[in-house]
């Protein structure tokens, strides 16, 4: 299996005042087309920031990553963006919904950035929304939707411009058990139905038993690599 | 048009901090409309091409003294007028105080020199052939419910009777429409009935008005005007109604200057005040903006998606505002007494006000946008 996400020698260092964090240390980490894998590790591991280097919403201070082949290490900050619209999809913990926005303009809008008019946009996030069981509830606010279902909502943000790479920062943390299951599924029906890539960072090891491959990370630094039971 | 729905969830988002912004727009557009109907109204005093072919001649003396009417026939005579006639003011009330109104006292041949004049013949026929008849602008017969064949007394103390009353009685012959409309706001009556009922200032009028050929001609008939009563005790000073009226409005003051004076004050309040409103806003939803470019916003959307709220809101308050200016106009019109009526808020100063507003706009929406833009999403997702 061809890797998606290549990286190497990966640091990155956040500057406070005079005082020089180094959050993460020479990372060296592939991700194949169509895996799946769950990242732990304790608070303050560099999970969430390995994470967002992946996503393209930072950049990393030494060291390469590629996805699919492209050094989006190298990319300005409106490339980056406009390789995010293209290929990734985000997924919080939180969800990030967009409150005075419906469930149905919330999903909409990555495509905003794309050329598609206003009725196919409809269409797919339409699509999007019934392939996450939430077609009845297209007109309802974030506010009027349970935690899972506001998950959802936004997994279905995720994948309506049909990403190649899907990015979790822990996706149940704030559901409960089995609103928490149902997200999980669903992402394991994304990543086997649908063949798309999922990096998912987790505290909880159930939901990592859903991934293909577990990824620990201590203090900036990939300590070990196990193969889920999933 | 892509973010359309996006400015509007944004704006509608605290409504009732959306809502004051909008009022206290709305009240600075009020106020521009308002003042610019004002300045309107005072600069566009006797400029029209009827104008420019107008003479007025009055006293160089005594306002108060005016000028002998026997003058007429000879200015009648001097080359180049065409047409010629003489009016005295008239003032008074209509039942109460609170109802003013105004009028002129015509001498013969006044409609040739004021051609904007519309009157049916059959009012014009029962005007002439009835003495103590008054012809009514519509706008004042419509403010008070006069009605052709009513006889509306009209108290005016500064024009007392030749029998002590100061009340008027006039019979209403017929309306009269004119352009521009402000001048539908007056009665017209026979400068004779005045003459005759009036107890002082017998045999004088206020100002005589001539209309001639060609603008060009102006100076010289002018002259020649002046010429007829020089070395006299009532010497004249003619000259074009455009001018005098420009002249008159400067004596007044320099109403650009205060109109501009008033509208920057106005403009720079209203820049600091959407200014915070946005910059709040912005603020409050540091968030939304992370989300935002988490999905694809590059800086500059989020740039446009900022500075489209801000013009948004300008443009709504603009028009509201304007709207109001409309309508306040309309009712002050038609309220107001005889003089200087306030010019529509014409499609020029909607667009001015307009493009105002979108600058306003602007001005306002952008450090708030480019803070916005230049916000790191990390950062902006740790405040979530």
């Amino acid at each position: 299996m061809s890797a998606l996400v290549e990286i190497r020698s990966l640091s990155k260092v956040y500057q406070r005042g005079r005082q020089r964090i180094e959050v993460l240390h020479h990372i060296n980490l592939d991700v194949a087309q169509g895996e799946f894998v769950a990242l732990m590790g304790p608070s303050g591991s560099g999970k969430t920031t390995l994470l967002n280097l992946i996503g393209g919403l930072d950049s990393p201070t030494e060291g390469t990553l590629a996805v699919a082949g492209e050094r989006i290490d190298q990319l300005g900050q409106g490339a980056l963006a406009r390789w995010r619209a293209a290929h990734v999809g985000f997924v919080f913990q939180f969800y990030n919904l967009l409150p005075m926005l419906s469930a149905q303009r919330n999903v909409e809008l990555p495509l905003l950035l794309t050329k598609l008019k206003g009725a196919e946009r409809r269409r797919n996030a339409s699509v999007a929304l019934q392939l996450v069981g939430l077609a009845d509830r297209a007109t309802h606010k974030p506010g009027e939707l349970s935690g899972g279902q506001q998950q959802r909502v936004a997994i279905a943000r995720a994948i309506v411009s049909d990403p190649t790479l899907l990015v979790c920062d822990e996706p149940t943390g704030d559901l409960d058990r089995q609103s928490a299951e149902e997200v999980l599924d669903l992402l394991q029906q994304l990543n086997r139905a649908h063949g798309k890539t999922i990096v998912m960072v987790t505290h909880d090891p159930k939901a990592a038993e859903h991934a293909g491959r577990i990824l620990h990370l201590d203090k900036g630094t990939l300590v070990e690599s196990e193969q889920a039971a999933a | 048009m892509r973010f359309a729905h996006l400015l509007w969830a944004g704006l509608t988002r605290r409504k009732g901090r959306s809502v004051l912004t909008i009022v206290s727009i709305a009240a600075a557009f009020l106020l521009f409309g308002l003042l610019a109907s004002v300045y309107g109204a005072f600069t566009s005093v006797g400029r029209n091409a009827a104008a420019a072919h107008r003479l007025v001649t009055l006293t160089r003396g005594s306002y108060m003294v005016g000028l002998p009417v026997g003058l007429y026939g000879k200015i009648r005579a001097v080359p180049g007028v065409r047409a010629a006639s003489y009016v005295s003011g008239f003032f008074g009330t209509y039942q109460s105080l609170q109802q003013p109104v105004g009028g002129e006292a015509i001498g013969p041949g006044y409609f040739r020199v004021f051609p904007q004049y519309t009157i049916a013949p059959a009012a014009w026929r029962a005007y002439r052939r009835t003495q103590m008849a008054v012809l009514a602008g519509r706008m004042m017969a419509k403010r008070y419910h006069w009605t052709v064949g009513e006889q509306i007394p009209i108290r005016a103390p500064g024009f007392v009777r030749r029998n002590g009353s100061a009340v008027w009685t006039f019979l209403i012959a017929g309306l009269y429409t004119s352009k521009p409309r402000g001048m539908e706001n007056a009665i017209l009556m026979h400068w004779s009935d005045l003459d005759l009922g009036r107890a002082a200032h017998r045999g004088r009028v206020d100002a005589f008005l001539e209309r001639i050929a060609h603008t060009r001609q102006a100076t010289e008939i002018a002259r020649r005007i002046d010429a007829l009563s020089a070395n006299s005790s009532h010497e004249t000073k003619t000259q074009l109604s455009s001018a005098l009226a420009a002249r008159t409005v400067r004596q007044v003051a320099d109403l650009g200057l205060i109109v501009y004076g008033i509208m920057g004050a106005v403009f720079f309040t209203l820049v600091l005040l959407s200014g915070n409103a946005i910059a709040y806003a912005v603020r409050e939803r540091t968030p939304e903006w992370a989300i935002l470019k988490t999905v694809g916003f590059t800086g500059e959307a989020i740039l446009a998606v900022v500075l489209g709220e801000s013009v948004l809101m300008l443009v709504l308050g603009a028009l509201c505002g304007l709207a109001l200016a409309r309508g306040v106009v309309v009712g002050l019109n038609l309220r107001q007494g005889p003089h200087v009526p306030l010019a529509p808020v014409a499609q020029l100063i909607w667009v001015q006000g307009l493009a105002l507003a979108v600058l306003v706009g602007l001005v306002a929406g952008v450090l708030p946008a480019v803070r916005a833009a230049h916000q790191s999403v990390t950062e902006g997702l740790r405040n979530l």
